[in-house]
């Protein structure tokens, strides 16, 4: 339609045309898409619980989870359609797109992702198992998440080799051979793998792939300011160092030149091929379609010494030993058992004293040669006999050790290397495989247990699982972080975000506050570090230096050391974060959960960016609210009148639609005053939030000082001023409000019915967002949360979400809620930019509570049946 | 403290593996001798071998189905207590599984300190029944 089409259709129809659907029909609908959004979100938080292993989940569950979720997100796309007269239809693309997805992970077919033929270590993570394959999926976990000192490097993709095999037909030879081979005639199969092996070797690259590998190859070099890097080529096969360990059987290649990069590349591909790894296969059970091969390329180190450390003495477990080997120069020395190594043994607890060492002599060492490959060369005679480890690098190995077995939950068999600087890097980490040793039968170990004496059991919420045994470390807000030692039991009042840069040092954490899905309870989880939060009384009953046994799957604290539960748990035979059901349903949430559109007014804020079911649901919730007004500008006569706006004195950009005397103003009024709003629910909000000291939320430096003197330095006055405000919807009746409310980037939606019969009454609201760091925001959450409590509502919190809920009061004590859920949008509007602590929380709780006091008193429900008596204690500060 | 000479034995059927790969070193470690199963038909025939103090069992599944399968446990061994895994689809089925004796059951997905609740209140069961006879 032209510019002049429009204009002319605008003044003459004006007040003619119809909307397709009555407002009826639409009001109902915007709410419906209210309720579904909550209810997708609701459901995806959910399955993102069930990550932490308290629950017993299936497949099946993971299946319906989806099909429910998948349902709501169409049914939501769907009305916003209806409301939108159908100009949304790009979302269902969107949603396609992302369905599609879940419905093939849930298929399990492998299909190989659609993932570079290349990818830097600086980017894989163990999400990259697909891609990648798991020794460089681990690697790049430990590097990037756990922040060791690997090699740098890149990963040639399965992808790579799919297209590879494919390139050259040879997929198609292998499946010939599976096919045709009975299983038992073996000059059969070794002519047949034998083939394999020779057509790989002179198989072709394609140039796509090579090209790729080429650049990142130099890509690498340049970045550690290289000339000639050489590089360790690795296989990197699916399931390979998982509880399969495949070990020796495929091939690495050492010290291999840019050029020769190919040819190594096509060798180690070749080894998947041997006799012994398709024999390995066969027996294992192994499909030849799950024979999905990444290879990873690690620059070259010229260390002093390498060796392997094996967190668990794997012969006698019950020791507590680990079992370190080394040898000056590299590390095949040691792992092909090609000499005499050095080796020790080191006590598994801190401070990692050495148990014993035999030190041997060294006559040769192997180190990269100068043109490529390796070779061995003489040790000097000075440095034959001298042990390869001094006792402070067996210390930091043994916590580098300590730290990955607790991380991945199983002994670990590690590949390491100590350069001339004495730095430890960590080449490769593979499960070690332990016999769970005779003494720990559930019989001796339900025997131990119950002979062992509890400290507390049953308190709290276990955040994650787990066993651990050390001694206690309690520490307030005044510890000096950095001195948490390693190894120990970390005990403190709240949960709090700083602790995450000591989780990875401690094996557990416990505390007498906080909220199961809080910030720290992430990164713990994350971790996988074991976490009891909200017990009400660790600091009481933990004392500094005890000795404790943590059990976080039972969740009971022990005196003591019960070094069995942990060996117990070590030799499990399956680890919950190693199962299939725990990756497909993390690779699914990775389709569901991240929020990539967060600004509405960006030009990237569109259904083709969305990218997870949050991203649809985070814009259809945008669009329904602008739809709800152009709808009631477009058709003012369907319901009796046009969008008012609101005068207040504060700039809220409020926008009212009136649906049956809400307000008392003309139809023809642009604007309505406070007085003149009959809407019960919407006055009192009204109210609340002009309350004074509510809006303009300053603190106040009282005996707070030295904790106040951030907040006020960095305290930024309106970062939500009227011209960042879009507009704000309400839509009103004489008893009925339903408020969508974006102030900068906070969301609040607040829906609330108010009549005599208090049976029928209630208020809903949902605060989310903000604009700065998660950890701030859920600070935020828990303030509000804890302000709420003390007034009867039902909170849910869910990291900066939090959701409120009143019902059945009688009219005056609806509209006293009324006045408080308007209150606390004034005065936590900004909150955020001011949580710099966690005893802030407390601190703005109590003020708000004295400001609210000034002006009204408020009636309690009798009986307080919010189950929130317990925390009145800190709330009578007011 | 009382003191049970034996321990109490469990038996466990589920056709996902996991399930299984989970609650058994759960319950072990709590104290329990158990056995699992995926395959309802090999669970049958095991049954049909020896009694267990406690069956855990899933409703849905390929072959022989939970509640063939409580039934005739509870023929064999009337003082078995059964306990029913049960997924939102099969709700109905549950509930109707009580009139076959069944002691609990517990849906999809549950918490493990939730089975291990039931579990106990199972064996006091058990204790109390082995009194009064």
């Amino acid at each position: 339609m032209g510019f002049l089409a429009r204009v002319l259709n605008r003044i003459l129809g004006f007040g003619r045309r119809k909307p397709e659907y009555s407002f009826v029909v639409l009001f109902n609908t915007f709410r419906q898409i209210l309720d579904q959004n909550n209810r997708v979100l609701e459901l995806i938080a959910d399955m993102g619980d069930k990550l932490g292993g308290e629950y017993i989940f299936d497949k099946q569950y993971i299946i319906s989870r989806c099909g429910e979720i998948s349902d709501q997100v169409y049914k939501l796309i769907y009305n916003l359609n209806v409301l939108g007269e159908r100009r949304y239809l790009a979302l269902y693309d969107a949603f396609e797109r992302i369905h599609r997805q879940i419905q093939e992970e849930l298929a399990g077919r492998p299909t190989v992702p659609e993932s570079a033929y290349v990818l830097s270590l600086d980017v894989i993570t163990r999400d990259f198992v697909d891609e990648v394959g798991n020794k460089a999926a681990n690697i790049g976990e430990i590097r990037n998440v756990l922040k060791l000192s690997t090699p740098d490097g890149f990963a040639i993709t399965t992808r790579a080799f799919k297209e590879f095999l494919e390139v050259n037909e040879i997929d198609k030879e292998i499946a010939k051979i599976i096919i045709s081979w009975d299983g038992l005639d073996e000059e059969y199969f070794f002519d047949a793998a034998q083939r394999i092996r020779r057509k790989l070797m002179v198989g072709r690259v394609p140039r796509r792939i090579a090209s790729k590998i080429e650049k990142m190859a130099e890509d690498v070099a340049e970045r550690n300011g290289l000339e000639r890097p050489f590089f360790a080529v690795r296989s990197s096969g699916w399931l390979e160092d998982s509880e399969h360990s495949f070990a020796g059987i495929h091939k690495s290649i050492l010290n291999v030149g840019k050029s020769g990069l190919l040819d190594a590349y096509k060798t180690v591909v070749a080894s998947v091929y041997s006799c012994d790894a398709w024999g390995y296969r066969y027996n294992k059970g192994i499909q030849e379609h799950e024979v999905m091969l990444g290879v990873l390329c690690q620059l070259m180190l010229k260390p002093l010494c390498s060796g392997v450390l094996y967190t668990l003495h794997p012969t006698q477990p019950e020791k507590e030993l680990m079992l370190i080997s080394a040898h000056w120069g590299l590390g095949p020395a040691v792992v092909d058992g090609m000499t005499r190594v050095d080796e020790y043994r080191v006590d598994r607890n801190p401070p990692h004293e050495v148990v014993s060492m035999r030190v041997v002599r060294k006559e040769k060492e192997l180190t990269p040669a100068e043109e490529g490959g390796i070779e061995w060369v003489r040790v000097p005679e000075e440095r034959q006999y001298e042990s390869c480890l001094h006792s402070d690098q067996l210390k930091r190995l043994a916590d580098t050790g300590m730290l990955l077995e607790r991380y991945f939950k199983r002994p670990q068999d590690i590949e390491w290397a100590i350069d001339a600087e004495g730095n430890i890097y960590i080449l490769q980490a593979r499960p070690l495989a332990i016999q769970r040793p005779d003494v720990v039968t559930s019989r001796d170990l339900s025997g131990l247990v119950e002979s062992s004496s509890v400290i507390m059991s049953g308190k709290g919420t276990v955040v994650q699982r787990g066993v651990a045994v050390g001694p206690v470390f309690v520490i307030d807000d005044d510890t000096d972080i950095s001195r948490v030692p390693h190894g120990v039991v970390l005990v403190t009042r709240y949960t709090s975000p700083r602790l995450a840069r000591v989780i990875q040092k401690v094996r557990a954490i416990i505390t007498d506050y906080g909220s199961p899905t809080g910030h720290m309870a992430t990164v713990a989880r994350e971790f996988r570090v074991p976490t009891i939060v909200d017990t009400g009384i660790a600091t009481q009953v933990l004392k500094h230096g005890m000795e404790i046994t943590v059990d976080a799957t039972q969740n009971v604290i022990y005196e003591g050391r019960i070094q069995e539960l942990c060996l117990f748990e070590l030799t499990e035979e399956s680890v919950f974060e190693e199962s299939y059901e725990y990756r497909l349903l993390r690779r699914i949430l990775k389709r569901m959960s991240p929020l990539n559109l967060v600004d509405p007014q960006d030009r990237s804020f569109s259904p083709e960016n969305c990218a997870t079911y949050h991203d649809i649901t985070r814009y259809v919730h945008e669009k329904a609210v602008e739809e709800i007004i152009r709808i009631s500008e477009t058709y003012p006569h369907e319901m009796g009148s046009r969008p008012k706006r609101l005068d207040l004195p504060i700039p809220l950009g409020l926008m009212l639609i009136d649906i049956g005397d809400g307000t008392q103003s003309l139809p023809e009024d642009k604007s309505v005053t406070l007085e003149q709003i009959a809407c019960l629910p919407l006055k009192a909000l009204c109210e609340g939030l002009l309350i004074p000291g509510m809006w303009d939320t300053q603190p106040v430096v009282v005996d707070f000082r030295s904790l106040m003197s951030s907040v006020t330095r960095t305290f930024s006055p309106s970062n939500a001023g009227p011209h960042q405000i879009g507009r704000n919807l309400v839509v009103i009746s004489k008893n009925y409000m339903n408020m969508n409310l974006r102030l900068g980037y906070h969301f609040n939606i607040v829906d609330a019915y108010i009549v005599d019969n208090p049976n029928d009454n209630y208020a809903y609201f949902r605060f989310a967002g903000g604009v700065t760091d998660a950890i701030r925001r859920s600070r935020r959450a828990a303030c509000i949360a804890e302000i709420l409590d003390h007034f009867d509502f039902k909170t849910e919190t869910r990291g900066d979400l939090i959701v409120g809920r009143v019902k059945k009061l009688s009219k005056e004590q609806m509209g006293e809620r009324m006045k408080i859920i308007g209150a606390l949008i004034g005065y936590t509007r900004q909150l955020d930019t001011q949580m710099h602590s966690d005893d802030l929380v407390d601190f703005f709780v109590t003020q708000f509570l004295e400001r609210l006091g000034k002006v009204i008193q408020i009636t309690r429900k009798e009986g307080g049946d919010n189950g929130n008596n317990g925390k009145e204690d800190n709330n009578s500060l007011a | 403290m009382e003191t049970t000479e034996r321990k109490t034995t469990i038996l466990l059927l589920d056709d996902e593996p996991i399930v299984c790969k989970r609650l058994k070193p759960y319950l072990e470690k709590n104290g329990y001798e158990v056995e699992t199963f995926t395959d309802s038909s090999k669970a049958m025939g095991r049954i049909e071998e020896r009694d267990f103090d406690i069956v855990i069992t899933d409703l849905k599944m390929e072959g022989i189905d939970g509640m063939t399968f409580l039934t005739r446990v509870k023929e064999k061994s009337p003082s078995t207590q059964v306990i029913v895994i049960t997924g939102f689809a099969t709700m109905e089925t549950a509930k109707q599984s009580f009139q076959k004796g069944v002691f609990d059951f517990v849906a999809k997905p549950f918490k493990l300190s939730e089975i291990h609740e039931i579990v106990r209140r199972a064996e006091k069961k058990l204790r109390q029944e082995a009194a009064s006879m």
